[in-house]
């Protein structure tokens, strides 16, 4: 989100302020009468987009210093709050899908949703679903078991309840990749950053649900789970109208060579480049194709209809004529290992949501509702 | 303005309905009076010609008996734009409230306007409300939709081209971060000038807020290449005006607003006005007269004896055109709508092909690489199923013209080679042509494979 400038110790400002209290004998809280000067308000909103009576308040409540008025606005939020309070009831039928992928092993996805979607296409908004996405996949689930091991064959991927996201520090990531700087001593939490993200575009911003899957660590050597992620129709990478992830188990096809020796070995790093390859493009697939399960055995496979059932689809994405299952097969194969998808998500953020009393939006801090997939 | 195949058989259906309305211009001869206040039906919005008008019977103007619509005044499309809480609606109640009682059309409040109903055509939504109103110079349809998608999916598919818009914004706010997200729309559905109303300014007591709110509004103008300088920016308050207080700052500014979109708008060109074209459809040899090509005029007017130009696959081959024929009977002048055949001077049979055009020389060029912002349709539209890649192939038929085209990304864009297309997409992507057709700026096709309907674009850029 926005960088903060550094707060300035400042001193003159100070004495000037002291200056006042000596001359004034109006206590300051209620002297808007301080004439803002129009060129700060216009830096002020430069830095940060509030709108602009609210950015004359705070100018006007810190003595003209712009450090001090966008200090102002961080720590007192009520007028964001009161914005959040007016919009809590509107619709938000648009919004934005973000997808994070932390190298090669954590993944998350997180759909925020507004009113517009001008404001699903604008940088503010776009900045908020990204950091959430990123902090989702970069944070563990809080779970009560101390550790949580995924036994094959069941979902690996773990929702978020919004209440705990919400509360969590926002991790700035670095656009590359790359690990993020560590947390600041006073850190803005998710919830403050929707907050900002409100107040600024002035739409009501829910955060609708999180999934997130982290590979165990450290690895079993029998199994590595290799995430993919993709999104779709955003104008930036990592956000879109449509999202997925995808998670492969990959499994040696030789019980005495397991797969940790094979990635560790030599050709190690081109099998690893491969397999995130693949599910990054099982991830495409998913998103392109209106994917509804991975195969048949689960109950939403029962019901899909053709072209729904992942393994069953052309795997297209590669511009491949057989089935995902074949090629997944025939892949393996090649390189001696057993890849199977074991999750997926599809979510598009036309999805309409199973609303229940839980409200999840900026204001609320209830636990999070069920999600539904790739409806 | 060119109509998609889509639109053309709504178009014509309404345009049906009319014809006992609209003066039938003589089969021969020269139109010129007649011609000059008739405007083509098509660039009408479908709900601003089906509405059943119920003007007041008011004396003043357009108020016809039966509700009929008059065509002695020039249309426009207008829109407005803006952030949800801004006033939109209020301000577009206003000025039906301000012009019907001027008697330019009938007053509709809040209700009205924000309960419009979505108007579904062949799968395609139009979801603009349904409102109109006139001023002294222009007859106005206003549309207003929700979202960015569905301005560009409008413009795309022709339901509602705008030809300019008021950019609404609050005192109290100033823009929004995503005022840039309207603008930009603006920008992508082709709109060269806007006019900007500061609404809500009986909120703000700070002369200098508004000049500031002004100043910024000016600044993003023109970064986003609109006249900032020269945009007029009116300041007012349209619910003073809907409620009938504060003239100063209510009625008169709708009123000074209303003439700013009547001056600073520019009416696009009709198409009477536009260098003629025509698309070749059929050709014949006739013995002892020459080859004539048929087809149905375009847009402009053309005259007997006029120099004309065979423009697209592979030729440019200036003519004179010899001859006019419409009905059996000579023409000395052929004009947009007419369906006549032209006899071509020195021009054999097989130099003619359908698919090609005939226009006025040096009016448009064949091109075999082109942009264009296209709609891939749904499933629920008749479209694909699935999505599609880079290089897809499909066929391009645009009028009388078929050609295969491949579509690629534009150079620069990030992750080309795994991007998708699904349906329901708008996209800008880069056309390649097997063979070069006349295309231009603002030509609409549409995209077709294995015999149905996968898209429609319109052509933003010319190689």
């Amino acid at each position: 989100m926005f960088v903060l400038q550094p707060i300035r110790t400042c001193s003159a400002t100070c004495t000037r302020q002291a200056w006042r209290s000596l001359h004034c004998s109006r206590p300051l809280f209620d002297a808007p009468t301080t004439k803002v000067p129009v060129s700060l308000i216009a830096e002020l909103r430069k830095t940060r987009p509030v709108p602009m009576s609210v950015a004359r308040e705070a100018l006007s409540k810190s003595d003209n210093d712009l450090a001090r008025a966008l200090e102002y606005l961080e720590s007192n939020s009520a007028s964001a709050e009161k914005k959040a309070s007016k919009v809590a009831g509107r619709d938000t039928t648009e919004g934005t899908i973000a997808v994070s992928l932390l190298s090669g092993k954590r993944v998350a996805m997180a759909h925020l949703a507004c009113e517009t979607d001008f404001v699903a296409r604008n940088d503010v908004f776009l900045k908020a679903a990204k950091g959430i996405a990123g902090t989702a996949a970069f944070l563990d689930v809080p779970s009560e078991e101390e550790k949580r091991n995924i036994k094959l064959g069941e979902d690996p991927i773990q929702t978020w309840p919004t209440s705990a996201l919400l509360s969590a520090p926002l991790i700035a990531l670095p656009d590359d990749g790359s690990e993020p700087t560590p947390v600041q001593s006073d850190p803005t939490t998710i919830q403050q950053t929707l907050l900002s993200a409100l107040h600024a575009t002035g739409e009501n911003l829910r955060l609708l649900r999180t999934v997130s899957f982290a590979a165990p660590f450290p690895s079993s050597p029998e199994v590595r789970y290799v995430p993919g992620v993709y999104s779709h129709g955003g104008s930036t990478p990592n956000t879109g109208r449509v999202g997925s992830i995808a998670v492969l188990a990959v499994t040696s096809a030789d019980t005495s060579t397991p797969i940790a020796s094979m990635i560790h070995g030599s050709n190690g790093s081109d099998l690893e480049t491969a397999l995130l390859k693949l599910a990054r493009d099982i991830a495409r697939q998913i998103v392109g194709f209106p994917t509804k399960a991975i195969d048949r055995k689960s109950k939403e496979g029962k019901d899909a209809e053709e072209g729904e059932v992942l393994i069953e689809q052309e795997f297209m994405m590669i511009g491949d004529e057989r089935k995902v299952g074949d090629v997944l097969k025939a892949r393996g194969e090649e390189r001696g290992v057993h890849v199977r998808i074991v999750g997926m998500r599809r979510w598009s953020a036309a999805d309409t949501i199973a609303e229940d009393s839980s409200s999840s939006s900026v204001e609320g801090t209830e636990t999070t509702q069920d999600t539904v997939d790739g409806a | 303005m060119i109509r998609t195949r889509v639109q053309s058989s709504l178009v014509s259906a309404v345009r049906n309905a009319e014809v006992s309305r609209v003066a039938v211009r003589p089969l021969a001869g020269p139109s010129i009076r007649l011609a000059a206040p008739c405007r083509p039906a098509s660039r009408a919005p479908r709900s601003a010609m089906l509405i059943n008008r119920a003007f007041h019977s008011s004396p003043a103007r357009a108020a016809e008996p039966g509700g009929r619509f008059n065509r002695s005044k020039p249309h426009f499309n207008i829109g407005t734009i803006g952030h949800v809480d801004h006033g939109k609606t209020t301000l577009t109640a206003a000025i039906t409230k301000l012009l019907a009682e001027q008697g330019g059309g009938k007053f509709m409040d809040y209700s009205q306007i924000d309960k419009a109903p979505e108007e579904k055509a062949r799968g395609i939504t139009i979801s603009t409300a349904h409102v109109e109103y006139e001023t002294e110079k222009r007859h106005y349809a206003h549309i207003d939709c929700p979202g960015h998608a569905d301005y560009i999916k409008n413009m795309i598919t022709g339901a509602a081209q705008l030809d300019g818009a008021i950019i609404v914004v609050s005192a109290t706010d100033g823009q929004m971060p995503q005022t840039r997200e309207h603008l930009l729309l603006a920008r992508q559905v082709g709109i060269k000038k806007l006019v900007v109303f500061i609404n809500k300014v009986d909120q703000v007591d700070d002369p200098e807020m508004l000049e500031l709110v002004d100043m910024e509004m000016r600044e993003l103008l023109s970064q986003y290449e609109y006249d900032g300088e020269n945009t007029p920016i009116v300041m007012g308050s349209a619910l003073a005006a809907l409620e009938g207080r504060d003239p100063e700052r209510g009625a008169k500014k709708i009123q000074e607003l209303m003439d700013a979109c009547d001056s600073w708008l520019d009416q696009p060109a009709r198409d009477l006005d536009k260098p003629f074209l025509m698309y070749v459809e059929d050709v014949f040899s006739i013995s002892g007269r020459g080859t004539v090509v048929t087809g149905k005029v375009e847009r402009g007017t053309i005259t007997k004896g006029a120099e004309v130009e065979l423009v697209g696959l592979g030729h440019y081959k200036k003519t004179v055109l010899t001859g006019i024929e419409m009905f059996h009977k000579e023409l000395e002048r052929g004009e947009a709508g007419d369906n006549m055949g032209a006899l071509l001077r020195g021009i054999k049979r097989d130099e003619v092909r359908r698919g090609q055009v005939l226009v006025v020389p040096g009016s448009i060029k064949s091109v075999k690489k082109f942009k264009a912002q296209i709609y891939i349709l749904t499933k629920d539209e008749g479209g694909r199923m699935t999505p599609f890649m880079a290089n897809y192939r499909p066929q391009l038929f645009l009028r009388t013209t078929d050609v295969t085209v491949a579509l690629t990304w534009p150079e620069g864009t990030e992750g080309a080679h795994e991007k998708l297309v699904m349906p329901g997409d708008n996209v800008e992507m880069i056309g390649d042509l097997q063979s070069d057709i006349a295309l231009e700026q603002g030509s609409r096709f549409t995209l077709r494979e294995g015999g149905r309907t996968v898209g429609t674009g319109i052509v933003s850029e010319i190689y």
